[in-house]
């Protein structure tokens, strides 16, 4: 069964849960719940519906009740569209539906240690940005078709936004959530050219994986309080963060390995990825480390993280 | 038809189970849902590594 399947069927199991209960006191809920499930099973869907579904248990679990009557609302609403290829779009109403951009820029700033700063693009910075995603797919189409279609299988919406960085405040990059399943977050201004969105798509679409495997559980049991040296942050992550950071990092490598394989690259992209290749395995050892003394995997997550010690074990070699 | 719904019954059917994306629920004090991880995607200090394209996690 193929990852995004699997999250679907997984989905719908949970939402049938509610469905029960919520049915049990609300009878006229159960049509638009049984839709959803239907949805769900029968194909891919929009990250819309992850994210009522996540603000279903939410406000189911902190007694809102305001909260759940706008997601039971917004559920019964909400159309299924036939969906074909990823969207290129931006963190807007007019793209993720009515009312959607809040709920989405909820889930992906849900930490409040690190609250992200995110804009929704203009409308030529988003053309300039779809027209990128483009040329980043017809790249990765001839030098990793694999590849490709993996991040085509997992993502529906790569949702560009704008994120200014000031003193002391964070960069946004790129994210992704579980709770968004479907979607992830480009910084439009971070990723102008093809390689670049190559690199970042293929960042991004490896945390998707991971999200998808795991069901969006932790990779491991360390406790969530313990904080380790990230290959890729300033702050100090949890260990479930720095195993997925140390195993993005390998499929970055694996990305920017298939691209300089390929005869599609010019000469100065060519340079800006022999360089970034040996700066994505470097960091990669340095998480490896942190791993390697102090994890302490669950099942999925020490079979997941063994295929990345495995490639990159031979990566270069052969 | 009423339209309220009694959300404690509704945490009260469902805190024993499974929801993806979301920790078994407990009957714990407060009833607040837990969220299985917070979200894994980049974000970095403005102080970058030297050269690091794609931080994140």
């Amino acid at each position: 069964m193929l990852v995004d399947e699997a999250v679907r069927r997984s989905t719908a199991e949970s939402v049938s849960l509610l469905s029960d209960a919520i049915g049990a006191q609300r009878p006229d809920l159960i049509a638009p719940l049984q839709h959803w499930i239907a949805n769900l099973k029968s194909g891919p869907v929009r990250p819309a519906f992850f994210a009522l579904y996540s603000d279903l248990v939410e406000a189911i679990f902190s007694d809102d009740e305001p909260a759940f009557q706008s997601a039971m609302k917004t559920i019964a609403e909400i159309g299924a569209e036939a969906l074909v290829g990823a969207r290129a779009i931006t963190l807007a109403d007019a793209d993720l539906g009515p009312g959607m951009a809040v709920r989405f820029r909820r889930h992906v700033d849900d930490d409040p240690t690190t609250p992200l700063s995110i804009d929704p693009t203009s409308k030529e910075e988003l053309r300039i940005a779809s027209d990128c995603l483009t040329r980043t797919w017809n790249l990765l189409d001839v030098a990793a078709p694999e590849l490709s279609s993996e991040i085509r299988a997992l993502v529906r919406d790569v949702i560009f936004v704008v994120s200014e960085p000031g003193p002391g405040r964070l960069v946004f990059h790129g994210a992704s959530t579980f709770y968004l399943w479907g979607s992830l977050f480009l910084n439009a201004r971070m990723n102008r050219d093809r390689v670049s969105m190559a690199e970042g798509l293929a960042h991004e679409a490896a945390h998707s994986l991971l999200f998808g495997y795991s069901f969006g559980a932790p990779l491991v049991d360390n406790d969530v309080s313990e904080r380790f040296a990230s290959p890729l942050r300033e702050d100090p992550r949890p260990m479930d963060g720095i195993v997925h950071a140390t195993y993005v990092l390998a499929r970055m490598h694996y990305c920017i390995e298939r691209l300089l394989a390929s005869q599609a690259l010019n000469s100065a992209e060519r340079d800006r990825l022999e360089t970034a290749k040996l700066r994505r395995r470097s960091d990669y050892l340095q998480g490896l480390e942190v791993v390697s003394s102090h994890a302490r995997f669950t099942p999925i997550g020490r079979a997941l993280f063994e295929g990345a010690q495995n490639y990159m074990a031979t990566a270069g070699t052969i | 038809m009423d339209k309220t719904i009694n959300l404690a019954r509704l945490r009260s059917a469902v805190k024993d189970k499974r929801l993806a994306g979301f920790k078994t629920i407990r009957p714990a004090k407060g009833g607040e849902s837990k969220k299985g991880q917070s979200k894994s995607g980049q974000s970095k200090s403005g102080n970058t590594k030297p050269g690091l394209g794609k931080p994140s996690q």
